[in-house]
């Protein structure tokens, strides 16, 4: 948290890595004093996920009254549905190409159906993973831009993590990133060290 | 005796009105500064700016202040027109969307019976528990995003707001 207010008094985003994380973020983010961030974004668990669906959300229900956003990855979410209870506060991202699902207009509008009221969480760099022609982050920012929430920002290694942004990346991503300047930006990396 | 009716009260009467031509002369100073002034800012065709009190009496002294109004001639704007029509003039149709999107959604919150009764029953300490209180808050930090958007990082707009905005 301290590193990222270096970085920005703004925005931030907490990850829960595993379930069993959620109820200690709850009780630090109930906790006193509050964060002095003015957007605050927690992502949900991504990986190895065990408890069962309806549990999940109900501890994601009591986070998210902490925060702005609960970032959630499609290929997690087995019945889409079951996170209606979150409403406005819970944001899909868009998914990178080691993916199978989630990653182009077509295959998040199944999600967004069924959850009118979610927003979306645009990963530029999962969108350039898919196409470094930024055609697809494009199509999903105009399929999606009224539902846009905040963006997450950098470039991918080789391997597909996150690395500071390039320049190379900067100047292809500014048309786009022109489009999301209302919106909060997460870091997904440190800062380009010049 | 050419001139005002004042100047020829003055003519006839002997008697001087020097304050009174000197406010004339500083109104009459200062709205062709005005009209130069707003005529550089980007605008509608149709609006006028209306100045009022000492302006219109043209007794414009050092202590007066601008006190004004818009006329716009035509439909009456609502808010929401003046607010739509400048975000797109400006390009910002996305955060304008997003950020008239919130409102709407606002409104159709206020306009829901039960969820109403629950933010008017809704204090500082139950504000956490109320899902509509939550909800109102996140729409209103989306509006003021793309309010802050519009004003600070469209291309022209920050420079009038510089000079003019006042919050």
């Amino acid at each position: 948290v301290a590193e990222a207010w270096d970085v920005s008094r703004f925005a931030v985003e907490l990850s829960v890595l595993a379930e069993d994380e959620v109820d200690g973020l709850v009780r630090y983010l109930a906790g006193k004093p509050r964060l002095p961030f003015r957007y605050l974004s927690i992502h949900g668990p991504s990986k190895g996920r065990q408890m069962p669906e309806a549990e999940l959300v109900d501890a994601l229900v009591e986070l998210s009254r902490w925060g702005h956003a609960v970032v959630m990855h499609p290929d997690t979410m087995e019945d889409p549905g079951a996170y209606r209870r979150l409403g406005r506060a819970l944001a899909i991202e868009n998914m990178d190409a080691r993916k199978d699902g989630g990653r182009t207009v077509g295959e998040l509008k199944p999600f967004f159906t069924e959850l009118p009221e979610a927003g979306f969480c645009f990963d530029i760099a999962h969108a350039w993973s898919i196409d470094e022609s930024m055609d697809v982050g494009r199509e999903l920012l105009d399929a999606f831009r009224f539902r846009l929430r905040h963006l997450h920002v950098s470039s991918l290694a080789a391997e597909l993590h996150h690395v500071p942004l390039s320049k190379e990346h900067e100047v292809l991503f500014a048309p786009l990133l022109r489009r999301c300047v209302d919106v909060p930006w997460i870091l997904e990396a440190p800062l380009r060290g010049e | 005796v050419e001139g005002s009716p004042l100047d020829r009260l003055a003519a006839e009467s002997g008697r001087s009105f020097p304050t009174l031509l000197k406010a004339r002369e500083r109104t009459r100073a200062g709205l062709a500064d005005r009209r130069e002034r707003l005529a550089k800012l980007d605008h509608d065709g149709d609006v006028s700016v209306v100045l009022m009190g000492s302006w219109g009496r043209a007794e414009v002294t050092s202590g007066s202040d601008d006190d004004f109004m818009l006329l716009v001639h035509g439909h009456e704007r609502a808010e929401t027109d003046r607010i739509a029509s400048a975000f797109v003039k400006h390009g910002a149709a996305d955060a304008g969307g997003r950020a008239l999107g919130a409102y709407d959604a606002v409104l159709a919150l206020i306009d829901d019976d039960a969820r109403r009764m629950e933010l008017e029953g809704t204090t500082r300490g139950t504000a956490r528990q109320s899902a509509a209180f939550l909800e109102i808050s996140r729409l209103g930090d989306e509006i003021q995003q793309g309010l802050l958007a519009l004003l600070f990082e469209t291309a022209t707009l920050p420079r009038l707001v510089r000079e003019y905005g006042i919050f």
